[in-house]
């Protein structure tokens, strides 16, 4: 199911007057796709999702599933499932129970799978109750989350993981048409989170289901999401593919975000269409450009250290190498005092004090103005 | 910046809730609200007469004359006798038993079942047997008392009183002695299961502490449990205090609704809300209701000024970590 | 050393001991009397124990007065506000905990400063408003005053506030009713503190005699305490036996209550109080 966000938009009042938690969203999630919203604590990513929920209404704009307009649905019309943080699974029944709770107890949801039960069994010579249908619809979702072993234990009884997987089964027990997931991971240790991560994808491939995924982890968007929606201060930065806005970001907040470590922001100016790095002259700029302050951003990964024999390279002294895992990390500074990080070539190291210099690869540097728009990448 | 009332403004459901409230209020409306207006009101007009509510006049003129009557100040002295005497100490004797109860493990739970008995003994019943252990000839205690050879007591009498001040006095300290250890009986049973669960909240680690300073046990209680117990401390006073001010049934259930020994006139042992329910018992008697109103409206006074003073004194003064 | 440590602690078990008997003695003498003859319990002074025991007596103080009348309304009565009351106090308490609606506040309040004003203020006007719709010896009477209970009301209150929003959330949109939440999730959770209130609403009718005294004047109606303290009007001849006797059927079942459900009534009690 597609969802489409139109000129989304959510004010609160607060005591400290207007609140704009999401500003003027437009968004179109393809179906079947697994999307991730990004960004900063406060940015309006779980506002976002709560209103395509339908827990929020909405203060301005539109929200489509398929093209029919549903902005003014109340939540459980809308056949959304929904996964939270802290997994909310009801303590005192049984995971099997929990699982059932939505097929059991929801009028609508029930009407719904009465109906199914009918015409499966107008066709079938042994007829199914409803109970052994709600038994059949549990025992699908608990396989597909593999939680099959545990449907009689207590949520309690249960690690993390596994109550998050009992909830995602309880949220696609329903066969919603849209799964929204907040924050499913930031309970879980690391360990656990990156393991689940990887349950979430699969689910949501096996499936096909158009999932949301609201998150602050750059990372785990990065690997699982088919696109992102990175947001800032409730508005939209940039969206697209997890690489390409990697890649290519739009402005310097969405450059900054991603990426691990940050990407590398150097002051500096363009003159004459020279650019000018800490002070120092580096290159010649393509095109026309106005003489301006900016800001240079080059990540680490795509700069090396230019070998003895090499001619150019941006110089700089060596002032700090760290070893994490299989990377090791130069710490490098500039003339005017910049540090910037690159990666060390094991097969050549250097050393500490080393003068240095460095070559950036093609396309890998952006510049950006002062209010954060990006300029020229090359 | 999701707060809580932001979560969910899509699913308010006002009507619900206004629903869900109606039964509650309505009866608050009726039974606690109307009374509380009505009787303040009522304390006011002269001449009241029930049956038509007709009255004379506003003034405030009860208010002057219950100042002045004897039966409603001997009310005040005996409800402030069992909030200022008994209650201290029965708190003073819950805490002791409370400290005792907290060090020992084995039949623990069997003691405090016990202790908590009077709590959930009638009230009428558990007078009659104290009228019965303080009987001058039936009696349990003067039976014990004769063990150690002194005479028989007559605890609950009024002979001979009516012509001497000084034994309507010594009939008067004996009943309040009665009456004395009825409270500690029954006061105790709560105080200590209070006391116990206010001692158990205190994080061991401070006594750890102190036992790693070598502190005297003395010191500990005076540094460590006694301020660390005082949120506990304020709130078993105030509620108790305001229960005592209630006391009625227990006097009634040892002294009868004559509110004395047999052989007393005066309403010896007469308590504040004795007194209202006095008054109201003459209700076709114009202007009986608006007196019972105006005892009623001091004793409330008294309740919320000892309220507020809780919460004051909770906030500001309590020793916390 | 150690010798020191249990010297200590069979002094505190001493005390202890001694608080406790002193505790049960009434106790005691009310069940030990209860079982003498009308001569022993009239003996001067009183026997320690009966020396022979008299079961009749109990017989004969169900004959003094219509006792058993008294249990089937205190019962009835008890019954009633129960299930009147927990359902008053739940859906008032699960609309200030989990709902949303204006006057919020302000109307919590409300609730909250009548529990500081006693009972015995609301007496008179309580007493006026009954006899005036004459319902002066009626269940009615007995009944309705004690349905509203603004403590209960606020334990179980602090006790919702504790499930958490996201459980709202999810049953929302799984398309139930605030009605079906509260029935289906929130009453299993908070299931302790409701016997709770409901247990410390029997004791409470069990006990209270004021206001029972006051509205009842037709013997068939009276409770327990105000049928107890009627039976035996204070006068020279009492018989003891039969009072006791008395005391011990009314008093019995709630201590027996009590034993059973105790674990209930101390956490509820402690509850209200340690939190302040």
């Amino acid at each position: 199911m597609q969802v489409r966000l139109e000129n989304m938009t959510k004010k609160f009042e607060g005591k400290a007057g207007t609140v704009v938690a999401v500003d003027h969203l437009n968004v179109t999630i393809e179906s079947g796709k697994l999307i991730g919203f990004l960004g900063p604590s406060g940015c309006g990513k779980t506002t976002s999702l709560y209103m395509i929920a339908g827990i929020h209404s909405l203060t301005n704009g539109h929200i489509y599933f398929d093209d029919v307009d549903v902005t003014g649905l109340a939540p459980e019309k809308r056949g959304v499932g929904m996964v939270f943080q802290n997994y909310a699974l009801y303590p005192h029944l049984s995971v099997g129970d929990n699982i059932a709770f939505p097929l059991v107890n929801s009028k609508a949801i029930r009407q719904r799978f009465m109906k199914e039960l009918d015409e499966l069994n107008q066709s079938a010579l042994k007829k199914t109750t409803y109970q052994q249908y709600v038994d059949m619809q549990v025992k699908e979702a608990a396989t597909l989350v593999e939680i099959t072993e545990y449907l009689d234990r207590k949520p309690s009884e249960l690690s993390g993981g596994q109550q998050q997987r009992v909830a995602i089964a309880r949220a696609l027990v329903k066969k919603p048409d849209i799964l929204l997931l907040d924050e499913p991971l930031s309970n879980l240790d690391a360990r656990l989170r990156l393991q689940t991560r990887d349950e979430i994808k699969r689910i949501q491939q096996r499936t096909g289901i158009t999932t949301v995924f609201v998150t602050h982890d750059q990372e785990e968007s990065l690997t699982i999401c088919d696109e992102i929606v990175l947001m800032k201060n409730g508005a939209l930065q940039q969206y697209g593919p997890p690489q390409s806005v990697f890649d290519y970001p739009e402005n310097q907040f969405v450059a900054g975000f991603l990426g691990s470590p940050p990407i590398n922001l150097i002051d500096g100016e363009i003159r004459d269409g020279q650019l000018f790095l800490d002070g120092k002259r580096w290159r010649k700029i393509p095109g026309n450009l106005e003489n301006q302050k900016v800001k240079a951003g080059i990540r680490a990964e795509n700069i090396r250290i230019a070998a003895d024999q090499e001619e150019e390279g941006f110089p700089a002294t060596a002032i700090a190498i760290s070893k994490l895992g299989g990377m090791t990390t130069v710490t490098a500074q500039l003339a005017n005092g910049s540090k910037i990080k690159l990666y060390q070539d094991l097969s050549s190291p250097i050393m500490v004090d080393e003068e240095i210099r460095l070559k950036v690869t093609k396309d890998a540097t952006m510049l950006f103005e002062g209010s954060g728009g990006k300029i020229l990448q090359w | 910046m999701v707060t809580k009332q932001n979560k969910k403004d899509n699913l308010s459901y006002t009507k619900t809730a206004y629903i869900y409230l109606i039964p509650a209020f309505t009866l608050l409306a009726i039974f606690v609200l109307y009374p509380i207006i009505n009787t303040i009101i009522t304390s006011f007009k002269l001449d009241y007469k029930f049956l038509t509510g007709a009255f004379t006049e506003f003034n405030i003129r009860y208010y002057h004359e219950m100042l002045k009557d004897p039966v409603f100040r001997r009310a005040c002295v005996n409800t402030s006798f069992i909030a200022f005497v008994c209650v201290p100490a029965s708190m003073i004797s819950a805490l002791v038993v409370a400290l005792a109860l907290n060090s020992i493990k084995r039949f623990k739970q069997l003691l405090i079942t016990l202790y908590y008995l009077p709590q959930v003994t009638n009230v009428i019943a558990a007078g009659f047997v104290f009228l019965l252990i303080f009987n001058k000839n039936f009696g349990l205690l003067n039976t014990v008392l004769g063990w150690f050879g002194i005479e028989p007591v007559a605890w609950i009498s009024g002979s001979g009183i009516a012509g001497s001040a000084e034994l309507y006095n010594q009939s008067y300290r004996r009943c309040l002695f009665v009456l004395f250890v009825y409270s500690m009986w029954q006061g105790l049973s709560l105080k200590v299961i209070l006391f116990l669960a206010g001692l158990q909240n205190i994080n061991p680690q401070y006594y750890q502490v102190a036992q790693l300073d070598g502190t005297s046990k003395l010191n500990v209680f005076r540094k460590i449990t006694w301020p660390l117990l005082s949120p506990t401390t304020i709130y078993i006073y105030v509620t108790s205090s305001i229960t005592a001010f209630k006391a009625y049934s227990m006097v009634v259930a040892m002294f009868s609704e004559k509110f004395g020994p047999p052989g007393d006139n005066s309403k010896m042992m007469i308590t504040m809300v004795g007194y209202i329910l006095e008054q109201l018992g003459d209700y076709l008697k114009p202007g009986a209701v608006s007196r019972a109103s105006v005892a009623a409206v001091v004793l409330m006074l008294i309740v919320m000024i000892l309220t507020a003073l809780q919460l004051g004194i909770t906030k500001r003064g309590v020793h916390y970590k | 050393m150690k010798h020191k440590l249990i010297f200590r602690k069979s002094l505190l078990y001493f005390f202890l001991i001694v608080v406790v008997i002193l505790v049960i003695i009434p106790f005691y003498w009310m069940i030990a009397t209860s079982f003498k003859s009308e001569a022993e319990s009239l003996r001067m002074p009183p026997t320690l124990y009966p020396h022979k025991i008299i079961a009749g007596n109990y017989k004969e103080a169900l004959l003094l007065a219509p006792f058993l009348r008294y249990f089937f309304n205190t019962c009835t009565v008890a019954l009633f506000v129960v299930g009147i009351s927990t359902t008053v106090s739940v859906l008032s308490a699960f609309a200030f905990a989990r709902l949303e609606f204006p006057g919020k506040q302000m109307l919590f309040f409300m609730v909250l400063t009548t529990m500081m004003v006693p009972q015995e203020m609301l007496i008179i006007t309580n007493f006026s408003t009954i006899a005036r719709l004459g319902w002066l010896n009626t269940y009615r009477a007995l009944i309705l005053p004690f349905c509203i209970n603004a403590f209960h009301i606020y334990l179980l209150r602090q006790n919702i506030m504790q499930i958490s929003d996201e459980l709202y959330i999810a049953a929302r949109i799984d398309g139930l009713s605030n009605f079906r939440y509260l029935l289906k999730v929130v009453l299993p959770q908070i299931k302790s503190t409701v016997v709770t209130a409901m247990l410390l609403s029997m004791i409470w009718i069990w006990n209270t005699f004021a206001w029972p005294n006051l509205v009842t004047t037709q013997d068939n109606m009276r409770l327990v305490s105000n049928g107890l303290k009627n039976a035996f009007t204070i006068n020279s001849s009492i018989r003891y036996d039969l009072q006791m006797a008395a005391a011990t059927m009314v008093t019995l079942p709630l201590i027996l209550a009590f034993v059973c459900t105790r674990k209930y009534i101390l956490s509820g009690i402690v509850r209200g109080g340690v939190k302040g």
